[in-house]
């Protein structure tokens, strides 16, 4: 769909503490119902982002808008936007009933329809019969659903959540991401969700924001960021890339001495650099090189057998260790010896920056 | 950590000596208790129970109005005191001066009450010479007004280290979340910090309470027309020495003190098992 | 899926134009917290500084006018004042180490002996005698130590001696015994503080390394219970040579300290001589504060952050 309105459009938001810079001006634009998500190094300004957003910390500079109203002078209960916190921010003096209905209490809406709609919420999030409980009573999963349906339960237009799951263990995490992705769809609001996990952030993402530095490094559906990043960063960060630097030429790129083939031909003179996915690399095994291929010679140092994945990783002869990931078979040779690693042209990436 | 192969009876003789000395700084006033309730008073050899002493006292006009005076000047130091207590444990957490705060915060703990109070004398005198020639007016003259502020200096560490204990174990994340929740600032204090500060606030009130309730030299120099059941009691004593009814007196003094500790104890007790 | 329709300004503010006056972040509620800061500035920190000038203020009949002489610093330095000064420091000096020999022990032992639990409450008792008022704690000493105290009753009973010993009260022994029982718990606080910082598992490593109890009391634990020791000296110190109550109520004749002698001047409307005699105090105990802190981190007995 086609939007006039954006649910949250920051231009040139900053945020600096004394001499830390911990956001560069940053312009970021989030589309309504969307499910956008921050990634990104710890310290990059993920969190700083989203309190900006939910007013928690007043920029140095720029301005935020929530659906087209000028919010960067309104303080956090003024805002349309309700969050999730890590851990600890349920309010251990109250019931979960309470927690839940705590922001409609400061309505003043009516007992019953309080009552009403914070049991609807408990059901949607999954804990219908917790009323009563205490947040100690409850598991970390169980506190993040309650930390969700207080924050549902406003229905905000803007729902921030700042690495819920973090405190879950690994499988808890994977069906939370699911159910959040759910939940999302059936009520239809805007969520920004930080995460330094990358396959949370695959999992739930509409729309993916790489932060670092303090910078809004790129974004772009999960999808994209995966297969097609154009920062040499987020091939970096982003899945299991092998990056070669060099100086672009009239016949490829220039590592040092080898020239390897570009997809698509790029600037002379111009220092760039080629990604290639792991997954997308071979080894051949005494096999000679296909056609329209890239090849280069080195020694097996390493060998992982994963279950369905088999991970080498090879020392080129410039030092530089490249990591081969193939489904099913593993090369026959053995650690330490003399191997070839290959990959189609096009499966390679260019980044100019 | 019991030291598994230490000594046992090295270990209860530690403990005795620690038990030994509480009671030994405990006996003195014990004694005076005990001595306040017996008929025959101090030195005597027999010892028979009564309370003639103690209805001696609220009987003596005097005293009742010193009595009056040190539970209005309690309550008036407690009032002041507390939110200045909590503000200051809320400026501490947020200041980027947290060391030389604390140092200022902990400050008249160390200086000897005598000498702050004379500080403080001749600093309201001038104050109050400089508002009367000027503009006519009595401020700062030796009054209730200024023995609170004398006392608030003496209570104000205690209350600002009781309530900052208590802050610490705090999340500040549930003040955001109340915010967001679209609670003021103050709303979300009184609907989710102060519950869970509660139980610090009230040890640092009855713990002023007392504090205020046996001060005896910084009201002695600073109060003005009035005296307090302590500034009574001492100088009773220095007149006319130790008496059944000054033996009575420091009894009251000393059981107002060891019941309100004593409720706060227990409340604490009980809480804990709860 | 339908589109919100609602702007930022969905949740109406529920307070009015006053309340956010006062609450908002924007609003004066911040300036509150100033309060403490503005009260203790004005009320402590500007009068103990003056003390400095108004101690070489000119003495009138009643009062004091600005100028500039020491000669109220001459008439403390010139005459016994000073004698006393020194003398009172010495009996306070003796004080802080019978408190030392007596109370840090005590730390020691509750730190490195009794259940992790149970510490607080153990050092909780120390704080009894501290909630029972200083002159009421003072004055009950009188009928303890006198001649026919009941120290002595008790002695005699014994039969230890046979004749009532006279040097408990009334003279500077008295003072030191009244120093000592109202500030021993300090001792025991600060020590215990200082050791909250040690892992309890150097004491059990001292065990095992089978060092004696006093090479480890000296080699170990007295080096990281240093802060805590030194901030109670200074508080005992400074409090046995400035609090007048306990010289006043236990001292002999001529037991007189600082805070005598400040009380005195005040007497006699000597007020640039008092207010040298708190200056005096107050340098001294800068001094030693200053000292200490360059000596030992003292801020880190009460900054969680540091421990
Ligand atoms: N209150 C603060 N005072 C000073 N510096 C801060 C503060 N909050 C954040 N920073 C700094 O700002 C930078 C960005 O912090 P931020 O919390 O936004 O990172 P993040 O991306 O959320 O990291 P993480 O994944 O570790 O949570 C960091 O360098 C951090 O040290
Ligand atoms: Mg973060």
């Amino acid at each position: 769909m086609s939007n006039s309105v954006l649910a949250v459009e920051a231009t040139g938001i900053a945020k600096s503490y004394g001499t830390v810079q911990a956001l560069k001006p940053t312009d970021l634009r989030i589309e309504p119902n969307e499910y956008y998500v921050l990634l990104g190094p710890s310290g990059g300004g993920k969190t700083t982002t989203l309190r900006l957003i939910a007013g928690l910390v007043r920029p140095t500079a720029g301005r935020i808008s929530i659906y087209g109203q000028d919010v960067t002078e309104l303080a956090p209960d003024k805002r349309s936007t309700s969050m999730v916190f890590q851990s600890y921010a349920l309010f251990p003096h109250m019931t979960v009933e309470e927690n839940v209905a705590y922001g409609l209490t400061l309505r003043r809406m009516p007992r019953d329809e309080i009552r009403a709609e914070v049991s609807r919420m408990l059901d949607l999030v999954g804990l219908n019969g917790y009323d009563n409980r205490r947040p100690h009573e409850l598991s970390g999963g169980q506190q993040q659903r309650v930390q969700l349906a207080r924050s549902l339960v406003l229905h905000s237009d803007i729902l921030l959540l700042d690495e819920p799951l973090a405190a879950l263990d690994a499988k808890l995490r994977k069906d939370m991401c699911l159910e959040l992705k759910n939940i999302q769809k059936t009520v239809g609001v805007t969520f920004v969700h930080v995460t330094h996990n990358q396959e949370e952030a695959m999992t739930v993402a509409d729309r993916i924001g790489l932060v670092a530095g303090g910078e809004l490094v790129e974004q772009g559906s999960p999808e994209a960021i995966y297969n097609r990043p154009e920062k040499r960063f987020t091939a970096d960060f982003i899945g299991e890339n092998n990056i070669f630097d060099g100086t672009a030429t009239g016949a490829g790129l220039d590592i040092g001495g080898r020239v390897l083939g570009l997809p698509t031909p790029a600037e002379t003179g111009r220092e760039i650099s080629l990604s290639v996915r792991s997954e997308d690399m071979r080894l051949l095994d005494g096999e000679p090189k296909p056609e329209g291929w890239q090849a280069l010679s080195g020694t097996l140092i390493d060998k992982v057998y994963l279950g369905l994945i088999g991970s080498s990783v090879v020392r080129l002869e410039s030092g530089q260790d490249i990591t081969v990931r193939q489904v099913g078979a593993m090369s026959s040779g053995e650690v330490g010896a003399s191997v070839t690693v290959a990959w189609p042209t096009e499966a390679g990436r260019i980044h100019l920056s | 950590m019991m030291r598994e192969y230490g000594n046992p009876w090295a270990h209860r003789a530690k403990w005795l000596y620690l038990i030994f000395v509480v009671v030994a700084l405990m006996s003195p006033v014990l004694h005076t208790v005990t001595i306040s309730f017996n008929e025959h008073g101090f030195g005597a050899a027999d010892y028979d129970f009564t309370l003639v002493y103690y209805f001696d006292l609220f009987r003596n006009e005097e005293i009742l109005a010193a009595l009056g005076w040190t539970f209005w000047l309690a309550f008036v130091v407690v009032v002041v005191t507390l939110p200045m207590g909590i503000l200051s444990a809320k400026f501490y957490q947020t200041t980027r001066w947290k060391v030389p705060f604390l140092l200022l915060m902990l400050a008249p703990l160390f200086i000897p009450a005598d000498i702050m109070a004379a500080a403080l004398l001749v600093y309201f005198k001038t104050l109050s010479r400089f508002f009367s020639d000027t503009f006519g007016l009595e401020w700062f003259d030796l009054s209730m007004t200024t023995a609170v502020i004398g006392q608030v200096l003496w209570c104000l560490p205690y209350v600002f280290v009781v309530v900052l204990v208590t802050m610490a174990r705090y999340h500040a994340e549930q003040t955001e979340a109340a915010r967001i929740c679209g609670a003021t600032a103050w709303r979300a204090f009184w609907d989710v910090e102060f519950p869970q500060i509660k139980a610090g606030v009230f040890s640092a009130t009855a713990f002023t309470v007392i504090l205020s309730f046996n001060e005896y030299t910084r009201t002695n120099f600073l109060k003005g027309g009035f005296e307090t059941f302590p500034t009574y009691i001492v100088s009773y004593m220095l007149n006319t020495g130790m008496t059944p009814e000054t033996y009575a007196m420091s009894g009251l003094v000393s059981m107002t003190s060891i019941v309100i500790v004593g409720a706060v104890l227990l409340l604490a007790l009980r809480k804990e098992q709860a | 899926m339908s589109q919100p329709t609602t702007t930022g300004g969905r949740r109406q503010p529920a307070s009015s134009p006053l309340s956010d006056l006062l609450t908002g972040e924007r609003g004066l509620g911040r300036y509150a917290f100033y309060l403490p800061l503005a009260f203790l500035i004005a009320f402590f920190v500007v009068p103990m500084l003056l003390t400095l000038v108004w101690s070489v203020f000119e003495r009138t009949n009643f009062w004091m006018e600005p100028g500039f002489t020491f000669g109220a610093y001459a008439d403390f330095f010139g005459s016994a004042r000073f004698e006393n000064f020194l003398r009172a420091m010495k009996s306070s000096a003796i004080s802080v180490l019978v408190a030392f020999v007596l109370g840090f022990p005590i730390a020691v032992f509750v730190r490195s002996s009794v259940p992790e639990k149970a510490q607080h409450k153990a050092i909780l008792l120390f704080i009894l005698p501290f909630m029972i008022s200083e002159v009421i704690r003072i004055f009950a000493l009188r009928p303890i130590l006198g001649r026919h105290g009941v120290l002595n009753d008790a002695l005699i009973g014994s039969g230890l001696i046979d004749d009532p010993i006279s040097i408990f009260i009334y003279t500077p022994t008295g003072v030191v015994i009244g120093e000592v029982m109202s500030y021993l718990p300090f001792m025991v606080f600060c020590g215990f503080l200082a050791m909250e910082s040690v892992p309890r598992y150097i004491f059990e490593v001292c065990d095992d390394l089978g060092s004696d109890t006093l090479t480890t009391l000296r080699r170990v634990i007295v080096p990281l219970a240093a802060p805590g020791i030194l901030a109670a000296t200074i508080f005992i110190f400074i409090n046995g040579i400035g609090v007048f109550l306990i010289p006043d109520i236990l001292g002999g004749p001529g037991a007189v300290n600082a805070g005598t002698l400040v009380l005195n001047a005040i007497s006699a409307l000597d007020f640039p001589l008092a207010m040298a005699i708190a200056a005096i105090m107050l340098v001294i105990l800068m001094a030693l504060l200053l000292i200490g802190h360059w000596l030992f981190d003292l801020t880190k007995l009460l900054d969680p952050a540091k421990r």
